[in-house]
Formats: C-alpha cells, sequence, structure tokens
C-alpha cells in the first residue's frame, strides 16, 4: 500500500495541488517569482486562445456525449443480434484503439494531404472535383471537422463495452417481451437501453474525459493551426509550458481540471449514477 | 402480409451489414492505405494514391531502419514499457490487496480517490510534474520514464485487481493463516498465484498505454539517444519530409509491437480495455 500511495500522491495529488497554488503567482522562469492573486486568472479570461480552445474542448465533449457515445450503442445492438462475422467487425473496430495517437496522427496527415492524401483521392474517384483539392487540415472551415473525424469513427472500445453488458441482460425479460408481441426494435428501445442506462452514462464521462486529455493528436497534426481554429486546452497548456510561461500554463491547467470535474459531475448527476463509488463498481 | 414482413426484414439487414461495413471501412482503411502506400515507390505514392504497388519495395523499411534513431527509440520504448508495467503491476496487487481483503478506516475514502485519479485529466498537471522530475533528478531520463508510468497507471491496475481479488474465495487464505502463515508469505503463497490472470490482464493494458504514450515522453526526454518511438516519429516527420515511402514504413514498425499484442491476446486486451473502462 505504502509504495502505491508514494507514488500517487507524487504525481497525483502534489501536481495537481502545485497547479493551484503556482497559479496565484508570476512565474517565467526557473524561479517562482511573487504572488499577484488573480492576475493569471483574469489574464486568461482576456486571452481570445483560451476561449477558441474552450469552445473547441465543448463541442469535442457534446460530439463525444451526443454522436460518438449513441453510435457506438447502435453498433453495439446491431453486433448483440450476432449477424455473420460478428467477431470479425468487433476486431476490426477494436484495433484502431490498439494504435497510437502519434501513428494516427501521422497517417491522418497523409490521409488529408491535398496532393496525395487518400481522401482527395478517392473524392476524384467519385467525381466530387470541387472538394478534391482542399487542405483539410489546414483550412479554416474543415480543420475542426477534419480533426473530429480523426476520432469519430473509432466507436470499438465503448460498443465493445456495451455488447459485453448487453450479454448479461437476463433472456427471460426478452422472451416475456416476444410473448407480448415486441419486436426486435421495440425489445431494443423498451428493455436493453433502459438497462444500459448506467453504463452509457459512464462511457460518457470516460469519453468526454479521455477527450479533454487528447493532445498528441492535435499537437502533431496542426499545433492549433489555422488561427487558433483547432486549438484545445491540452493543448494551449503545453504551448504556453515550451514560451516557460509556467504559472499561465498551471493557471489553463486548472481551468482544464474544473472543467473535467464539472463534465463527471453533470453527467453523473444526468444519468443519476450515484456516487463515485458506485462508478468504480 | 407475409411478403412484406419479408421484405422488411432484408432491407433491414441490408441497413444492418450497410451500417457495419461503412464503420469498418472507416476503422481500417487509413492503416491499410499507409500499408501498402508503404511498399511502394515515393513517385507512385505522390502520383497515384490508391494505386496498388507492382512490386514490394522493402527498401522503404531498409531505409527507415537506417536513416532514423527508429532501432534505438524501439529499444528504448521496449525497455520502459516491460519495466514500467512490472512495476506498476507488482505496486498495484499489493496496494489492491490492502483495499479488498482489509476492513480499514480510510479503504472507501482510498477506493474513490483511486478512482477518481482515473478521470482526472492529469496533463492538466504537465508543469507540476516536470519540475517534480527536475527535483527527483529523473528529468530526461528513462527511469524517471518508467517510475512515472507505473505511478499513472496505478488508479486503473489497482481497481481493476481489487475488483479480480474480491472474487476469488478468502477461504484459501484463511486456511493458510491457520496454518501460522505471515501477511507476506501469504501474500507470495496464495494472492500471487491467484491472481495471475488478472495480472496479465492489467500488464496488456498498461504495455499498450506504455507504448503509445506521448505527452509525457516529450515533456521529459531531451536527448535524442532516450527517445521512445512515439517521439521518434514526430521527428520522422521532419526526417522523412520527402521520402514519404520511408516515413510510411516507419509508421508500420511502429505501429506492429501493439497489434501483436492484441492479437495474441484479443480476449485478455478485450475483457482488460472493458474491465478497465467500466471499473473507471
Amino acid at each position: 500500500m505504502i509504495p502505491a500511495l508514494t507514488l500517487f500522491v507524487t504525481f497525483y495529488l502534489i501536481p495537481i495541488g502545485g497547479l493551484l497554488y503556482t497559479s496565484f503567482f508570476k512565474w517565467d522562469s526557473i524561479k517562482m517569482e511573487e504572488f499577484i492573486g488573480f492576475a493569471n486568472y483574469i489574464q486568461m479570461f482576456h486571452d481570445p486562445v483560451f476561449w477558441q480552445a474552450l469552445r473547441n474542448n465543448i463541442s469535442w465533449s457534446l460530439i463525444a456525449a451526443f454522436i460518438h457515445i449513441p453510435m457506438a450503442l447502435l453498433i453495439a445492438l446491431i453486433l448483440n443480434g450476432k449477424p455473420k462475422g460478428w467477431k470479425n467487425f468487433r476486431t476490426i473496430y477494436f484495433l484502431p484503439h490498439v494504435i497510437s495517437i502519434t501513428a494516427f496522427a501521422v497517417i491522418y496527415i497523409s490521409v488529408f494531404n491535398p496532393s496525395f492524401g487518400l481522401l482527395n483521392a478517392v473524392l476524384r474517384v467519385l467525381g466530387m472535383n470541387k472538394y478534391s483539392n482542399i487542405n483539410w487540415l489546414f483550412h479554416p472551415y474543415w480543420a475542426w471537422k477534419a480533426i473530429i473525424s480523426t476520432w469519430i469513427f473509432h466507436i470499438g472500445l465503448f460498443a465493445t463495452i456495451f455488447l459485453a453488458k448487453i450479454t448479461s441482460i437476463p433472456i427471460e425479460l426478452y422472451e416475456a417481451a416476444k410473448i407480448d408481441g415486441a419486436s426486435p426494435i421495440k425489445q431494443d428501445l423498451c428493455i436493453t437501453i433502459p438497462l444500459l442506462k448506467n453504463i452509457i452514462g459512464v462511457c460518457i464521462i470516460l469519453d468526454v474525459t479521455g477527450g479533454l486529455r487528447y493532445f498528441e493528436g492535435l499537437y502533431i497534426m496542426t499545433n492549433g493551426a489555422p488561427n487558433w481554429k483547432t486549438e484545445t486546452l491540452a493543448l494551449l497548456i503545453y504551448q504556453q509550458l515550451r514560451l516557460i510561461h509556467n504559472s499561465y500554463a498551471n493557471t489553463v491547467g486548472v481551468a482544464l481540471l474544473v472543467l473535467g470535474l464539472l463534465v463527471v459531475l453533470l453527467f453523473s448527476r444526468l444519468f443519476r449514477l450515484g456516487k463515485s463509488e458506485e462508478v468504480a463498481e | 402480409m407475409h411478403y412484406q414482413d419479408r421484405n422488411i426484414t432484408i432491407a433491414f439487414s441490408f441497413i444492418k451489414y450497410g451500417i457495419l461495413l461503412f464503420f469498418a471501412v472507416v476503422c481500417l482503411f487509413p492503416a491499410l492505405w499507409i500499408l501498402i502506400s508503404s511498399f511502394k515507390t515515393n513517385q507512385t505514392i505522390l502520383a497515384s494514391a490508391l494505386s496498388l504497388p507492382t512490386t514490394l519495395h522493402w527498401e522503404n523499411y531498409v531505409s527507415a531502419m537506417q536513416v532514423t534513431g527508429l532501432p534505438r527509440a524501439f529499444l528504448n520504448s521496449i525497455i520502459v514499457s516491460t519495466l514500467a508495467v512490472v512495476l506498476n503491476a507488482i505496486i498495484a496487487l499489493l496496494a489492491a490487496y490492502v483495499l479488498a481483503r482489509f476492513r480499514f478506516r480510510l479503504n472507501t475514502a482510498l477506493t474513490i480517490m483511486f478512482s477518481l485519479g482515473i478521470l482526472v485529466p492529469i496533463n492538466s498537471a504537465v508543469v507540476p510534474i516536470k519540475f517534480i522530475m527536475l527535483n527527483l533528478m529523473l528529468d530526461n531520463s528513462l527511469i524517471g520514464l518508467i517510475v512515472l508510468y507505473a505511478a499513472l497507471g496505478l488508479p486503473v491496475s489497482i481497481l481493476i485487481l481489487k475488483s479480480f481479488l474480491l472474487s476469488i474465495p478468502v477461504q484459501l487464505e484463511e486456511a493458510a493463516r491457520i496454518d501460522g502463515a505471515g501477511y507476506w508469505k501469504i501474500f507470495f503463497a496464495v494472492i500471487f498465484p491467484l491472481s495471475q490472470s488478472g495480472l496479465v490482464t492489467v500488464m496488456i493494458l498498461q504495455f499498450i498505454f506504455c507504448w503509445n504514450e506521448f505527452l509525457f515522453a516529450t515533456l521529459l526526454i531531451s536527448t535524442e539517444t532516450k527517445r521512445t518511438l512515439q517521439i521518434a516519429i514526430k521527428f520522422f516527420i521532419g526526417q522523412f519530409f520527402f521520402d514519404y515511402g520511408g516515413l510510411f514504413a516507419a509508421m508500420v514498425i511502429s505501429i506492429i509491437p501493439a497489434i501483436i499484442v492484441f492479437i495474441l491476446f484479443q480476449k485478455k486486451v478485450i475483457s482488460g480495455l472493458t474491465a478497465g473502462a467500466i471499473k473507471g
């Protein structure tokens, strides 16, 4: 127990404490300089890049909760019908979760490349020449959408979680519904989904907090370009750190932390998940 | 009536397979395209994105292995991932044993704390972690990276192992205790062998995490010879600026170990990742 606690305190509790503490100081060199109260926070609230990053984080979170998770659920329901080859589909959907985001970033840089990229090549074959010359990752309108498209279809992890949960639902419930003449779709809507409510809540929390943590893909693909259109808080923290704006990086860190806690609170309320201990079971 | 029913069923299975296939294509196609392109010459990659290679150009792989620090980075990644995984598993099992078997005041509080550890975006604390590593003299060192990875993976591992231990009957330990075995004796002679299946799950999970970790590696490692594979990948983009064949070959090499682990232990990986997620 003691080694676990030592490591947890050193790499979770102290950093988070240090984060809160140093956000009230001026700290732009090796040494921390002076106490400046809320000045860092005031600077942050006047920083347009911060707001753009926050907007993007919120947009990502909403898409995760209301598009990504429902798609995963749909796939799980289809796979649960055990159509031919469902195990192969499950394996294929799972593969992207094993490949590193770094490698995926390089892959998508190539896919979205305007001249030799896969996407534009496919568009050319389909005859959509109007779109086939776009530099997707650096186009003011398309950049954020292109970034979203790099993860939105990776539904394997959550689909597998749902699938495992669906299998544990007692079969008697469905047999009773069948006798009452309920169609398969009605059975899904009236039995499966209500019974999955808790796990859907947990998955949304995991997906959204995972999104808040997402860094390397953006860092490698666009690093916030064009014109901060693809900036996020995690990215902003790292950029500020590299500029040795330590205390400002930490202030943005506090914002990210608060956002994370808000997400957890909001969705556990929404799905009435009870205490986080229940989440843990 | 009967006909209509059958038509609807057929239409439904069409839609079903359509959806399944669509997702399969978007999940698989980009990686597959990289794999195919890694066997093409640079000119054909640039000229026709969708063409298949006429002959297999292995020279991309040769140049990927030669030009960059790829073998070195590959080795570093293996060292860091393996040691971090072992360290993480041992420490997590010790903690999970205490949490699963002993009733004490802080038990619930500690469990909640570890659960929160999974959810909190720890990358908000990059600056403090960097400075802690500087103070511990663990900055720019592979040992530092090993310790950090072992620590960051603790919450997930502890919660998985705790619920695994809870599913093992207590009777064996009680029998050992009656026979006069002490705490450590019970831990090594009873708990450790019994929890092997749980340990394997945790280790595979952590291996994939460590192998793919990027942020803290790039934050802490500055010497070229200490780069892990994921940071090296970032530098490949610059090094192979006009040699896409080489870049794609390097990507394939970097992806393959995780894929092999996945295919060999598919059941364990899936149960581990889903268990890890549900436990969160």
